[in-house]
């Protein structure tokens, strides 16, 4: 940790005032910006149905279906709604009869319509190809025949490729020798038709379009009219409910003022900030500036943590993201105190403030590297293997591990080194216990 | 120097009776496990008078706890124009008449109760299969790991740990019938994470002190135990700023709270028993055993090397050989100097 001139320092002074400053109100403060009313970046973070209301919708499964085929739709649908940005939905069946999705009620009203059509396209009913309108000319089904669907490109343009099994391969043999157009119908209604004539029997068939969403779209659509489980597009019910975890007056009405109201997120809050509070102030009291300096630390780690976290627009918060927000906190504040303590111990050992931070510093990098990059590997695994809630849960944990790299061996100790060139080498600050040869002196 | 006793064997025996009780009870009474996990039971009620929903949810609760059932959760929900209080248990086996105990306190028809709905888990056998086998990978990954850095006596220590306090976590749980849903299996994993961070830092104290010449006659069980004390201090005020956060949640009048509230509690205690009175024991008792098996080779066949000390001894005796040579340079040198001013006649 060389040290720094007091010119240099407080330059790096004015620029993490500003730094602060700026990254706390957006991050934080929601703003009027001439006519643009920004949220905050805080604010634009989705909360599941765990800490704020949701969005519920139930469909009636059409003809009786095991347990199992029913799991392994609902897995569809699962893999769909995590491709569309919900990784914590809750999807499970209701007597064997229904199939139930719940997922927290969107942020954003430009949000909420999509949310809305994607629930309703997961009851869109069975995909078929027809020779005709009629139902009677169905040739190929979604559940029978098609054992997969993928997004192409090829020469600028996008294709969805249904690949069909043996069986849907002899079914579009059959489906272009009894016609030139092909019908394609969802739920029994048709959505569209094309020719052809030029189209050679194959194992796959090749839709092109003009734009990657609608072409996305059309694949999921594709993907939940395949399912073994079809379900009555004439009853699916899609509407509002309050959050799991409250107390008292819930409402599922969003004109209500209570609505999205949940005690649970209030109460993580409030237990994420006790953490906070706590290590901060045994910080403050047992290595003085240590602890100021780490306040200024974690407001950094959470700007960071926060930023890092909205540019995943599938975050959505539960209840186990505020408790990994949590143990991130204290993760923070237990790798500065690997720091803090192995500078007090040099101190202990007769060396002077300067040489007991360079030499602390050194001796606590390998003990706050190797747990970290541990913590780090692991979650990062989790965050991209695992799926919902779990999901989210490695990445937050993912995101404070590195931050505790970050925070420990780069801003704590930039923030002392700073604070070095105003201080010259006095104790005081850091509430340093006397040494033996003090004690004696005295 | 007295040895300081070992806690090791009373530890594992402690483990493994937690870890048989919580197998019986499994077997015997069964798991706890909540709507998530095991499926469960859903009763929707229909509010003709939407104005005090918070007495009639009152009397709900009253009225499945009269019936012998814990809410797992409760919550209102909207059907177009209509609104339904929704109420879940962790139980398939609801019997009907709870409904009319639910109408008797309501004062509403039996027509505005629904019938008890089962609803299935979601967690299904693949699941269940592709968990287990990521546990699998995710202890292997940890040995090699620990033993990378650490040499074998890490890894193992570190594959231990890890697995003692997974195993005691859930077994906790099991024993003190807590509902074990999907948070409280995140809750688990955030313990071991926390099992493993305590132990790779321990880990990297104990080969920094090994290196430094004072400590060179040191025992290595006083090496562990020096390193275990140092580093005491930022995990006893992690695994304390995470029992702060606990006890919040405990505090909370939200029985899916507090019970996760519990579930932190549990596993964070568990957490520190699997590190300090089994993982440091083990590791230090399998160092102890590595240092005593090194000293017995040597004392057997004092020429069997440690690769430190091979290298050591090459380096010596390369050293030697130089120096052997600029001896015999300066030696030829001088003679041939002394030969010059002093010719032979």
């Amino acid at each position: 940790m060389k040290p720094i001139k007091q010119k240099t320092a407080k330059w790096f002074i004015a620029l993490i005032v500003i730094v602060a400053v700026v990254g706390t109100l957006f991050t934080f403060v929601p703003m009027n910006l001439g006519g643009y009313y920004f949220t905050s970046v805080v604010g634009s973070l989705n909360v599941s149905s765990e800490l704020g209301a949701g969005v519920y919708a139930e469909y009636d499964i059409d003809g009786k279906f095991n347990l199992d085929q029913i799991n392994r739709s609902i897995s569809t649908i699962k893999g769909v709604l995590e491709d569309e940005g919900y990784p914590g939905a809750n999807i499970f069946s209701v007597n064997d009869e229904k199939i139930r999705i719940e997922i927290g009620y969107p942020s954003r009203s430009e949000t909420l319509k999509d949310s809305y059509s994607l629930l309703k396209s997961v009851g869109v009913g069975v995909f078929e190809l027809r020779s005709s309108s009629s139902e009677d000319t169905t040739y190929i089904t979604g559940k029978n025949h098609i054992k997969g669907v993928k997004l192409n490109t090829y020469n600028s343009a996008i294709y969805v490729v249904l690949e069909f099994n043996k069986e849907g391969e002899a079914q579009y043999e059959k489906l272009l020798e009894a016609s030139d157009t092909i019908y394609v119908c969802m739920g029994g209604e048709v959505m569209t038709s094309f020719s052809s004539s030029e189209i050679t029997a194959s194992s796959s068939m090749p839709l092109s379009f003009t734009d990657y969403n609608s072409a996305r779209d059309f694949a999921e659509k594709v993907k939940l009219g395949s399912m073994e489980v079809g379900f009555n597009p004439d009853t699916v019910t899609i509407d509002t409910m309050s959050s799991i975890m409250s107390v008292g007056a819930l409402t599922a009405d969003p004109a209500s003022d209570q609505f999205g109201f949940s005690l649970a997120l209030i109460m993580g809050a409030i237990a994420v900030a006790l953490v906070i509070v706590c290590g901060l102030i045994y910080m403050i009291i047992k290595h003085g500036v240590f602890g100021a300096f780490e306040a200024l630390a974690l407001l950094f780690d959470s700007i960071i943590a926060i930023i890092v976290l909205s540019l995943f627009e599938w975050v959505e918060l539960s209840f186990s993201s505020l408790i990994a927000m949590g143990v991130g906190y204290a993760l923070l504040i237990a790798s500065s105190l690997i720091f803090a303590s192995r500078f007090e111990e040099e101190y202990r050992q007769g060396k002077t403030v300067a040489a007991s931070l360079e030499t602390g510093f050194k001796r606590s990098v390998a003990g706050i590297s190797a747990p970290a990059i541990a913590l780090t590997i692991i979650f990062l695994v989790v965050a991209l293997v695992a799926g919902g809630e779990l999901k989210v849960f490695g990445l937050i944990t993912c995101i404070f591990s590195v931050l505790s790299l970050f925070s420990s061996l780069i801003m704590l100790p930039g923030f002392i080194k700073i604070f070095e060139a105003f201080n010259d080498g006095g104790s005081k600050p850091y509430r340093l216990a006397k040494r033996e040869e003090e004690k004696q002196n005295d | 120097m007295t040895k300081k006793k070992s806690f090791l064997g009373l530890s594992l025996i402690i483990a493994l009776v937690v870890i048989i009780c919580a197998v019986v009870l499994s077997l015997t009474v069964g798991i706890n496990l909540g709507t998530d996990i095991g499926g469960g039971s859903q009763i929707e009620i229909l509010l003709e008078d939407k104005t005090n929903i918070k007495k009639d949810i009152s009397s709900v609760k009253d009225a499945v706890k009269e019936s012998g059932y814990e809410i797992e959760s409760i919550f209102t929900e909207d059907k177009g124009t209509e609104s339904y209080i929704v109420v879940r248990i962790a139980n398939k086996e609801v019997k009907a008449e709870i409904r009319d105990k639910i109408k008797d306190k309501l004062g509403i028809s039996l027509d505005n109760i629904s019938g008890v709905l089962t609803i299935n888990g979601t967690v299904t056998k693949n699941t269940v299969m592709w968990t287990a086998v990521a546990i699998i990978c995710l202890l292997l990954a940890i040995f090699v790991g620990g033993w990378i850095r650490y040499k074998l006596i890490g890894g193992f220590a570190l594959l231990f740990a890890t697995l003692v306090s997974l195993l005691l976590a859930v077994s906790m749980l099991i024993i003190t019938r807590v509902r074990i849903d999907f948070t409280a299996l995140i809750i688990i994993s955030l313990s071991v994470a926390l099992v493993l961070f305590a132990c790779v830092y321990v880990l990297e104290r104990v080969r920094e002190n090994a290196k430094y010449k004072h400590n060179e006659n040191l025992e290595p069980l006083e090496i562990v135990k020096m390193s275990v004390r140092s580093t005491l201090k930022p995990l006893i005020i992690f695994a304390a700023l995470v029992l702060v956060m606990a006890l919040v949640f405990v505090c909370v009048p939200i029985s899916e709270i507090a019970l996760t509230g519990a579930v932190l509690v549990i596993s964070i205690l568990a957490a520190l028993f699997s590190y300090y009175f089994i993982a440091m024991e083990f590791y230090a008792s399998l160092y102890e055993l590595r240092a005593a098996r090194d000293k017995q080779r040597l004392s057997r066949n004092p020429d069997v090397f440690s690769k430190q000390d091979k290298s050591k001894l090459k380096q010596a005796k390369k050293d030697e050989k130089l120096k052997a040579k600029k001896d015999k340079a300066f030696n030829d040198k001088f003679k041939k100097k002394d030969k010059d001013s002093n010719p032979v006649v």
